[in-house]
């Protein structure tokens, strides 16, 4: 604990994986949806960790570089899961591994159709909500974690949300029949 | 207006984004439309549900996946401490039993169907460079791979040890994986290799070559060494790029490449994020499906970064104007669009003065990060026009109200950091 503590120690691959394997799943796992198979990402992010430690200069904190890099292999797969979806499908078949907070149905059905919205946006735009709406990060943040300006950022970021609305609102019609344009009389 | 232009605002909405003056005209709206209603509250649970999910990692699922990571655990390089050098070999020893062999060459013409798919090992010990594109078939088993290749860029990953084999083959040549990292670039009459470290061996109809660590090879048409010379940047760049899972070639093997998507051009995936190696949105990529009105805005601003980034400025800020200036656009959008384009006016065109009142009128009433932005970028202004003024202008940010925790102590740190850097005494206001 105290050598984590010291600027000359460096973590052992075999520490970060135990110390940071968990919260890299669980965040893959709010990324991806509950219905995803991350174990192929988990392995990405920490190959990668493994081959860039030793570069790892200890100017930003440990978690928060594993977090880039986590968000940066996030975003490799979601660009290849977008142009190959039928040989990685998401959000199909495989069980969640735990239900969303207090096992509330509606808020499961509504966690999946959420992220099944969300695996069809374009990469980027899937990026930027999961980043700002999942993930909490400001606009700035993203903007910096990106290296985009800021209007980029906040575009992609209405358009994937848009898009989002879009898909739940064809879902919401389809299954309360409703008509998108129709409005009751007040 | 429109159902359909309130959804696109609907999500803003629900996360009490939305500015005073269109929530109030949402809100009204909702009030009598069931539709846009019963949207809202998909909405809301829906995002509140990603947001305030926790997922449960069960420990033994964990320790599954942390025993696939061992064989990049058993070779990962030592750790840097004070006897670097004997870490530095440590790790190059530890280094060697790893491979990595990338193929790179444009993809000039659409790649053939029939790719075998492989299941995936336990514990795969191939993965795959990030931007891999190539033509071919994989053939094989849990411990040996081949991967046959006839045109395209790839790059694995390959951990050596207990019988694994990794042949790479080409019309060209073949190259064997002995225990390094490497980079093979296969064109229409070259066979280029480059070894990160270790050694590779490759057979070509002139013979078997050896390569080292640092060194690259152009093998010609006939197998014959052309040159033989250090390793070029575009080898490294692709050597620095992150490794993926096996299921990556599965999947990128047949991928036909997507518009504006150029692998000789993608730049290198550092530690950070990199989006610019994005496929460029296409028509039906962007906004079209979509009930915004303002079909192609992200085609657009992303023109304008690229523009910018070439240094075309005034094309860039014509973009960033005109999308200022588009009617029914949030807000906060339009904003954004201001600040990106005065920034560019002032700093890159050189004509500060014009984007000041701009600037100013941002800093003042503009929201969050666009004010934030706005007032730094005015402070820049003062410090290119007086050093030490600048850092009183930052000292004014800091201490100044309505403007939140984290600016102010950017600006107390930035006012240290210009004081310090022009000489300034740290006193003068």
């Amino acid at each position: 604990m105290i050598a984590a503590l010291l600027p000359w120690a460096r973590p052992t691959a075999a520490a970060v994986v135990r110390d940071h394997g968990a919260e890299v799943l669980r965040r893959l796992r709010r990324i991806f949806g509950p219905a995803a198979d991350v174990d192929d990402v988990y392995q990405s992010v920490f190959v990668e960790v493994i081959r860039s430690l030793p570069s790892y200069a200890g100017r930003a904190h440990l978690s928060a570089w594993i977090r880039r890099i986590t968000y940066n292999v996030a975003y490799q797969e979601m660009r290849l899961r977008y142009r190959r979806p039928e040989l990685l499908p998401l959000d199909e078949a495989v069980e969640p591994t735990a239900p969303p907070p207090e096992g509330a149905l509606e808020s499961r059905e509504a966690l999946r159709a959420f992220h099944a919205a969300l695996g069809v946006l374009e990469p980027s735009q899937r990026l930027a909500v999961v980043l700002h709406d999942v993930e909490g990060l400001k606009l700035r943040e993203i903007a910096v974690a990106t290296g985009r300006p800021l209007s980029t950022v906040a575009s992609q970021l209405a358009a994937g949300r848009a898009r989002v609305a879009a898909l739940l609102g064809g879902q919401a019609a389809r299954r309360d029949g409703w008509g998108r344009r129709e409005e009751a009389e007040s | 207006m429109s159902c359909e232009h309130h959804q696109s605002e609907l999500v803003a909405f629900v996360r009490g984004e939305l500015e005073p003056l269109p929530r109030q005209r949402l809100a009204s709206h909702l009030a009598h439309c069931l539709g846009c209603s019963a949207l809202a509250r998909t909405l809301a649970t829906g995002f509140a549900a990603a947001r305030g999910w926790e997922p449960e990692v069960a420990p033994e699922h964990l320790d599954r996946l942390t025993g696939r990571l061992a064989p990049w655990l058993e070779t990962a390089p030592a750790p840097r401490r004070a006897a670097w050098r004997w870490a530095a070999s440590v790790a190059a020893l530890a280094f060697a039993s790893a491979v990595a062999v990338v193929l790179l060459a444009p993809l000039r013409r659409p790649v053939d169907p029939g790719v075998a798919a492989l299941e995936l090992a336990p514990t795969p010990f191939v993965r795959v460079a990030a931007e891999a594109r190539w033509d071919g078939v994989v053939t094989g088993g849990p411990s040996a791979l081949v991967y046959a290749m006839t045109r395209g860029a790839a790059g694995f990953s390959f951990t050596g040890g207990e019988g694994r084999r990794l042949s790479v083959r080409t019309p060209l040549g073949e190259v064997r994986a002995v225990g390094t990292r490497f980079v093979v670039a296969l064109a229409d009459d070259a066979l280029t290799v480059a070894v990160g470290d270790g050694e590779v061996r490759v057979s070509t109809a002139a013979g078997e070559a050896a390569v080292a660590a640092g060194v690259e090879v152009r093998f010609g048409r006939d197998g014959a060494e052309r040159t033989r010379g250090t390793l070029t940047a575009a080898s490294t760049a692709i050597l620095d790029r992150p490794f993926l899972a096996h299921a990556a070639v599965v999947s990128r093997i047949d991928g036909a490449p997507g518009p504006g998507l150029d692998f000789d051009g993608a730049p290198a995936l550092g530690p950070g994020l990199d989006l610019d190696g994005a496929p460029a949105l296409g028509p039906g990529l962007d906004l079209a499906g979509s009930p915004t009105p303002h079909v192609g805005l992200v085609t657009r601003l992303e023109r304008a970064e690229q523009l910018a980034a070439e240094g075309q400025a005034r094309a860039a800020v014509a973009i960033y104007s005109s999308c200022s200036r588009e009617r029914g656009l949030a807000v906060v959008l339009a904003d954004l669009c201001r600040l990106e384009a005065a920034r560019l006016t002032a700093f890159a065109l050189g004509e500060p003065e014009r984007a000041r009142p701009v600037l100013t009128r941002l800093a003042r009433t503009g929201q969050g990060e666009t004010r934030r932005q706005a007032a730094l970028a005015l402070c820049e202004l003062d410090r290119r026009r007086d050093p030490c003024g600048a850092a009183g202008c930052l000292r004014r940010l800091a201490a100044g109200e309505g403007f939140d925790t984290a600016l102010r102590r950017e600006a107390a740190r930035l006012a240290a950091e210009w004081a310090g850097a022009a000489g300034c005494d740290g006193a003068r206001p």
